[in-house]
């Protein structure tokens, strides 16, 4: 069997092809099982699958398409949009950097700015702004409301808050640059001059934003340190205080010179006692009576030395006598707690001057790199791009839920 | 000279246009006919075609998780690996396996209207229709895990994976020529492009983290620019220093068009060979 060159008018010629198609896909499928089952089905399809079901895929492909090209390209409404640059800058950024893969640094001014972007982002995404922005309701909803014929788009006048906020989201695109630490911010809208106003107002709240933050982070830093001084100043004064009535208490007495005295008289008795002991010692080895007068007087003088010593030491420490060592000890303590007390307020004045110079130093503004401009014409590109995601649409419906369809089938 | 009337511009039009669909319908079966016989020689029948990759993906997932290489924050981790897997598997399997395409098939071009290039586009219709319900199934699935469904441009993203398939078909039709004439290309592309492809294609990198000088040594590759918009699509703030949509169409365009030209110059080669 070969094939033949094709012969006839068109038609003919088309009935023709048709036929040899088949003809040939059943020799071929003769040839191997798998074409016989997967290849005729499909080129038979046109011929033998009924109408209607062949057609209406299709028909319905082309109408979406031809529906959403007609709203993409005809009656979709323009839309304006309005572009800013700015970065968040600080002095004195800090001086640490972050490594990347492979090797790349990003500069610590860069990561600053894109945390800032990122909190930025959330802010102006937030229901404050879009208050703050557009604090009467009814002027919001007739900036966005919808119109003919494009009713799809737009704002409806009974939208309730989250639909109001959902869609003011829409509105604007914040986008941190990774690599440049820029914030690049886009509002699009229905006229030119609604995308530039809400570009310029959105400026407005991420400055007071930035200035919010500063204000706050300084108030916030400079009041801690302000309570640590008071702090401190009080400790100081309860301190000195406690130091003072002690004093008023026991005179302008020196404890440790006078515990020291005591010490060193005890010390003296104490010697002399030994000596006596010595000399009733020998004495008593003189004499055969214990009782002779010689002896009886040194030992008198031994026991009455030992009363005064055990007196004098319980005058120095006992409850009942002036106890310098308890005194000694809380005058110390007292003394203690006075120098302490100052260092701690040398040191938190000294913490107070360095935060509000760290406050000036990390103080953060806006740098415009970019000022929104009032757009000149509409932009296009949304035509398009909504064009191709219904393309998109539709390829993927074909492409990956058919092709799983099929599978299915075929499983 | 005859005139040329409507009626039979209407017949010339409609016999242009059953003939394109005729055409396509052949191509059709032939992908369906390629997609049985994967599914028959596979150990997981028709699932396993589209599974396969599936697997690979998750063998690099798992293999990235285990080294804890370093991905991005704009994007899930998952989806930023399956962006790149998808689409260089694709180009691999279009574009690469073409230089071993046409020996198997060669017992269909005894049917005219079976030509080597109807072959080449029933592969690439398959694959990219595997790869893209890949792509699909795991963007859903991720975005079902995380309960956040982002994609910021869905045209770029239609238009990148065109363009993919466009580049693969394009390189796929002058691989058909060479490894058929030039086999030693064969091995060639076994040990060489291949493994430049997978380095260079961005798969476990992004651009923006590699240092500047180092760019130009892999932006060349039309498949970075590829991967790197697919991810961009999804997140716009995903950067791409030095990676264009118009290098990736230029790129596509020019293979289709080289291709093209190269391929119906020695048709006739690939059909009266062996």
């Amino acid at each position: 069997m070969t094939e033949r060159p094709l012969q006839g008018s068109r038609t003919t010629k088309l009935q023709a092809t048709r036929q040899k198609i088949q003809s040939g896909a059943r020799w071929l499928g003769s040839m191997g099982s798998e074409l016989s089952t997967v290849a005729i089905p499909r080129i038979r399809t046109d011929d033998q699958a009924p109408l209607p079901r062949l057609f209406s895929g299709r028909v319905l492909a082309a109408t979406f398409l031809a529906i959403s090209g007609f709203y993409c390209f005809a009656i979709g409404r323009d839309r304006y949009q309005a572009s800013s640059e700015f970065v968040i800058k600080q002095p004195m950024p800090p001086g640490n950097s972050a490594a990347m893969v492979l090797g790349t640094l990003q500069s610590s001014s860069v990561l600053s700015s894109l945390e800032d972007g990122r909190y930025l982002q959330v802010y102006l995404e937030s229901n404050d702004v879009r208050n703050a922005v557009f604090p009467d309701e009814e002027v919001y909803l007739n900036s966005y409301a919808s119109a003919s014929p494009d009713l799809w788009s737009g704002l409806s006048t009974n939208a309730d808050a989250q639909q109001q906020l959902g869609f003011f989201r829409n509105q604007l695109d914040v986008i941190p640059q990774e690599l440049s630490g820029s914030i690049v911010l886009s509002t699009s809208a229905f006229t030119a001059e609604d995308a530039y106003s809400l570009n310029t107002k959105l400026l407005e709240q991420a400055q007071r934003f930035v200035n919010d933050v500063n204000q706050s982070i300084s108030a916030d830093q400079q009041a801690f340190a302000e309570t640590q001084v008071a702090y401190a100043q009080n400790r100081l004064t309860e301190a000195s205080n406690a130091l003072e009535a002690f004093q008023d208490r026991y005179g302008q007495l020196n404890p440790l010179a006078e515990q020291s005295a005591a010490a060193s008289f005890i010390t003296g008795l104490e010697s002399r006692l030994v000596d006596l002991k010595v000399e009733e010692a020998s004495l008593r080895r003189q004499y055969r009576d214990p009782d002779a007068p010689e002896v009886a007087y040194v030992a008198d003088q031994v026991g009455e030395l030992e009363r005064q010593i055990k007196e004098e030491r319980q005058k120095a420490v006992g409850a009942g006598g002036r106890d310098l060592n308890r005194l000694a000890s809380q005058s110390v303590r007292l003394e203690g707690d006075v120098t302490f007390a100052r260092e701690s307020l040398a040191s938190a004045m000294r913490a107070a001057d360095n935060s509000r110079m760290e406050s000036q130093r990390q103080l953060k503004f806006i740098v415009m790199l970019s000022k929104p401009q009032m757009p000149q014409e509409p932009d296009h590109s949304w035509r398009w791009k909504a064009f191709l995601s219904c393309i998109g649409i539709l390829v993927v419906v074909w492409g990956v839920f058919g092709f799983m369809l099929t599978a299915l089938r075929r499983d | 000279m005859s005139r040329i009337t409507s009626s039979k511009v209407f017949t010339s039009v409609r016999a242009f246009g059953d003939r394109m669909m005729l055409q396509i319908r052949i191509v059709l079966a032939l992908a369906d006919m390629e997609f049985a016989l994967r599914a028959e020689k596979g150990a997981f029948g028709v699932w396993g075609v589209v599974f396969e990759p599936l697997a690979l993906m998750l063998t690099l997932l798992a293999l990235k998780i285990l080294v804890r290489l370093k991905t991005t924050d704009l994007l899930n981790p998952v989806i930023w690996l399956a962006c790149g897997v998808a689409l260089l598997y694709l180009f691999r399997k279009v574009g690469i396996k073409a230089l071993t395409g046409v020996s198997k098939k060669q017992r269909f071009f005894f049917y005219r209207r079976i030509r080597p290039l109807d072959t080449l586009l029933a592969s690439t219709l398959i694959e990219a229709r595997i790869h893209a319900s890949v792509l699909v199934l795991v963007f859903l699935a991720v975005s079902a895990w995380s309960w956040t469904f982002q994609i910021d441009d869905p045209a770029l993203m239609v238009v990148d994976f065109l363009l993919t398939v466009c580049l693969g078909l394009g390189v796929g039709m002058s691989a058909l020529v060479v490894g058929h004439r030039i086999p030693i290309v064969k091995a060639l592309t076994k040990f060489g492009i291949n493994r430049i492809l997978l380095w260079t294609s961005g798969i476990f990198y992004a651009t923006y983290s590699l240092p500047g000088p180092a760019r130009p040594f892999v932006t060349w590759n039309p498949l970075l620019h590829s991967v790197e918009l697919l991810r961009h699509s999804i997140n716009t703030a995903y950067p791409l220093p030095g990676i264009s949509l118009q290098y990736l169409a230029i790129c596509a365009f020019v293979s289709v068009g080289f291709g093209l030209v190269f391929y119906f110059s020695n048709e006739a080669l690939l059909l009266s060979d062996d």
